[in-house]
């Protein structure tokens, strides 16, 4: 016999197992919820989570993630693919709209990732920073960096990534 | 490390691997220097000089040439090497661009998360910052177009060591046959 506790607590779980599976607990994308998510949600996200095995795949990586850092300010994850490109997540206490440029010769653009507004800026170079809103004043960044192709290639991969990464973010309604 | 690039596969880029250490150590706030920037607890700056900055990119077009140089060379057909020493030189060269592509990742993940609040020294730190970091990373940026350039060179002259051996061998069996 199910108690009603139990039937919430089920209830619960099965919300939790639906989606957001990088965020602790399958952070609900409610309105209410959203509303009052803290810049610095991401100290309890595993960061490496934010790309699965088959989104890294797609990617063309087959090696697990690093954490780079994780504390209050930062929490970020890289893979790297031999002779070939590295990739990372970066969540940061940091609005999207900061993004700075590469170098100096560098621009950057505007881009809507999965409805959220974002900032991309290429570099010639072999690298890549894009960053998409998480929060109003965090973010999350892709950065790519490949040894062939250039900016171009870099900046194909951490579209891709972000398209990933997207869903797994807190939601940006209310 | 020794000054001949054809007794080890970084040698070309001894300059180069510590140019890229350097690099790095400046770019992240770890490198050292006599220099005395002004700093801060919570972003402590750089410690780089801007002529440090400037005699690094000029180092990177220095080797940018020496590199092009030789890969013109192979091209033209007068730089051969056999394949053993070339396959292991360019094992070292994309060795080294592996290395090359943690840090670019890594610089620029530093940099571009950096915090240095609104202040007015923050705001003179940060432009500081910007001027030579975006220097530097411009520089560093090219370190991987001057390995790839050496790994073309060392596949083109493996090629040439290759067309050459098999010239050579054509001949004597014609002369043999004559």
């Amino acid at each position: 016999m199910l108690t009603p506790a139990l039937v919430i607590a089920a209830g619960v779980l099965a919300a939790c197992g639906s989606g957001n599976s990088a965020l602790p607990g399958g952070t609900s994308t409610s309105t209410s919820e959203s509303s009052t998510t803290s810049d610095t949600w991401f100290t309890s996200v595993k960061s490496c989570e934010m790309l699965d095995q088959s989104q890294l795949a797609d990617l063309g990586f087959t090696g697990s993630g690093t954490v780079n850092e994780n504390d209050s300010t930062q929490n970020s994850c890289e893979w790297d693919q031999s002779q070939y490109a590295t990739i990372g997540v970066v969540l940061v206490s940091i609005a999207y709209d900061q993004l700075p440029p590469v170098t100096s010769s560098d621009s950057v653009e505007d881009i809507t990732i999965a409805g959220r507004p974002g900032k991309i800026t290429e570099d010639p170079g072999g690298t890549c920073g894009l960053a998409i809103k998480a929060t109003n004043g965090s973010r999350a960044q892709i950065i790519a960096v490949v040894i062939h192709g250039g900016g171009e290639k870099a900046c194909s991969l951490a579209k891709q990534a972000a398209q990933d990464v997207a869903p797994k973010l807190p939601s940006l309604s209310g | 490390m020794g000054d001949d690039p054809l007794t080890n596969p970084i040698s070309d880029l001894s300059v180069g691997g510590s140019l890229i250490g350097k690099a790095v150590g400046w770019l992240t706030g770890t490198g050292s220097s006599d220099s005395a920037q002004p700093s801060t607890a919570a972003a402590p700056a750089p410690a780089v000089k801007p002529e440090d900055a400037t005699a690094f990119a000029q180092e990177v077009q220095r080797q940018t040439a020496n590199a092009q140089a030789l890969k013109t060379a192979a091209t033209a057909g007068n730089f051969s090497i056999h394949p053993d020493a070339a396959q292991a030189m360019i094992k070292g060269f994309q060795d080294a661009q592996d290395i090359w592509l943690k840090n670019q990742y890594n610089v620029y993940r530093l940099t571009s998360t950096y915090k240095l609040g609104s202040t007015p020294g923050a705001k003179v730190i940060s432009q500081w910052n910007q001027q030579i970091g975006q220097q530097l990373a411009t520089a560093y940026a090219a370190l991987n177009d001057i390995l790839q350039t050496q790994i073309d060179a060392y596949t083109q002259a493996m090629k040439n060591y290759q067309e050459n051996e098999a010239n050579v061998s054509n001949s004597l069996r014609k002369s043999g046959e004559s």
